[in-house]
């Protein structure tokens, strides 16, 4: 039995769905812009990845709109992508056997926002009843599962942005159990001066005010990333099933490994990194020397960059500055638990088209560093084994393999 | 009590406090209940507070989703 990956649905700052999606980060635009969706002053970030073209209209049920909050509206539209995408009509499958799993980081803080200001100024009984059910983590996968009818194995991991990653694992897993297709994903718009306060905590934000150089992971001039809106769902069915009813098999979900390190200790996520993609190779049943891609977690911090190279070169070793490394998310920010999912997605991708996107405005990628960063244009590379890079802000380090597709033996 | 709350506001009201379209027509039609209409016992909720916070309803006042928008308007404006 393979988890497989079938259907992808992106909501980025990039773009819409992976018709715009992919050719923008083919293409290293920069999708980074000016704050928009809350008054900057006087926070010291003043450049963000938003998602401006989307309004949930056209998109989700209006009665479910007011219910929800927009990481949520992301995560329902992403889903609804997904699905027709991998020309699956959650109808056909059996209901128990059909299940979703999303990762959330924020939560709904943006609908939070708006009830606490209502509770300050005016008192408790101006909070609406739908704050309730709208801020909370699994907001995302209960909406998806109640509106496409879902009701097999379902679960929200709250494990930091490397949960991302370990969702798509959680999800493999039960298609291993018995599950024959699973919507996973995550989503997030940490957009409010509420949630910007709890990000500034970190300390590893970019307060860049020019957006083509906001967030230069790798470089010389790294100096924070730039926290972003979206995300994406994918459709992970059971690979005989998904060939039994004639959809293309994107991308084979192949290994996973998690490890933990502690809040940010940036020194140990290098042996913690490493680790992980060991084991995801592992259990992927491929050795370092069959990865032909590396996406790269890229926090942009100087210490978090090194480290993360450490990883890969010790991984690696001799062929670490030989093995493409790249990091399409510095052109549309980072949108923590969605950031690794969109990732993954783009992995996809560039498996297909055989095609690795460039980490946008990066020119001066460091030397000691000694990363095969791909920057500038995109580079063409025959791509049987991706492997995908997650780090979170609290110590969590993750790493996920994805195969291109066996073609099909003898088949007609 | 608010004896000038229309139907059609009333239905204004709920559109906007649960995200389903209501017209005036349905919220005099006694046999519609909120659940026939869509609005859950959460939605439901969030209209009574509206009522109470800015159109005078008493604070006793519970409804549930069985029962219909007219008996709410008849409560609200006083004809109850």
């Amino acid at each position: 039995m393979s988890p497989v990956v079938t259907g992808l649905g992106v909501i980025a700052p990039s773009g819409i769905g992976v018709g715009d999606f992919w050719p923008a980060v083919r293409d290293g635009h920069v999708a980074l812009g000016p704050v928009s969706r809350f008054e900057p002053n006087p926070y010291p970030v003043v450049v963000t990845g938003e998602v401006s073209e989307f309004e949930p209209e056209g998109w989700i049920d209006p009665r479910i709109t007011v219910q929800t909050d927009r990481f949520t509206h992301f995560a329902l539209a992403a889903a609804g992508m997904a699905l027709r995408d991998a020309e699956l009509d959650p109808r056909t499958v059996p209901p128990f056997e059909f299940g979703v799993v999303t990762a959330s980081y924020s939560g709904g803080v943006e609908f939070g926002q708006r009830e606490i200001e209502r509770l300050w100024k005016d008192g408790p009984e101006h909070v609406g009843p739908y704050q309730s059910i709208a801020w909370f983590y699994a907001a995302c996968t209960g909406q998806i599962s109640i509106g496409n009818g879902l009701r097999g194995p379902s679960g929200v991991l709250v494990a930091d942005e490397a949960g991302g990653l370990d969702a798509i694992a959680a999800a493999a897993g039960e298609l291993r159990r018995g599950a024959k297709a699973m919507l996973v994903g995550g989503a997030e718009a940490p957009f409010c001066p509420y949630s910007m306060c709890c990000q500034l905590g970190l300390g590893l934000l970019s307060t860049g005010e020019d957006p083509t150089t906001a967030y230069l992971p790798f470089s010389y001039r790294a100096n924070g990333f730039t926290p972003a809106e979206g995300g994406a769902m994918l459709v992970v069915e059971d690979e005989e099933a998904a060939r039994a009813r004639g959809v293309d098999v994107r991308a084979v979900v192949a290994g996973h490994c998690a490890t933990y390190t502690g809040t940010q200790r940036f020194d140990r996520s290098a042996e913690g990194l490493l680790r992980a993609a060991e084991g995801a190779l592992a259990e992927a049943g491929v050795d370092a020397a069959d990865v032909d891609v590396v996406f790269l977690d890229a926090l942009a911090d100087r210490r978090a960059d090194a480290a993360e190279a450490e990883a890969v070169r010790r991984l690696f070793g001799d062929r670490a500055d030989r093995v493409p490394a790249t990091a399409p998310k510095a052109g549309y920010g980072r949108c923590y638990s969605g950031a690794a999912v969109l990732d993954v997605a783009t992995a996809v991708l560039a498996i297909e088209h055989g095609t690795v996107p460039p980490t946008p405005g990066v020119r001066d990628c460091r030397f000691d560093l000694d990363l095969d960063l791909v920057t500038g244009a995109a580079r063409a590379a025959d791509i049987r084994t991706a492997l995908v890079l997650s780090r979170g802000q609290h110590g969590g380090n993750s790493a996920l393999v994805l195969r291109r597709p066996e073609p099909i033996q003898g088949g007609n | 009590m608010d004896a000038h709350l229309s139907p059609n506001d009333l239905a204004a009201l709920i559109s906007r406090c649960t995200g389903v379209t209501v017209t005036g027509e349905q919220v005099t039609d006694s046999d519609r209940t909120f659940d026939d209409l869509g609005v859950d016992s959460l939605g439901l909720m969030g209209v009574l507070a509206e009522l109470q916070r800015n159109h005078g309803m008493s604070r006793d006042v519970d409804m549930q989703p069985d029962q219909s928008p007219l008996e709410l308007l008849n409560l609200v404006s006083g004809r109850a």
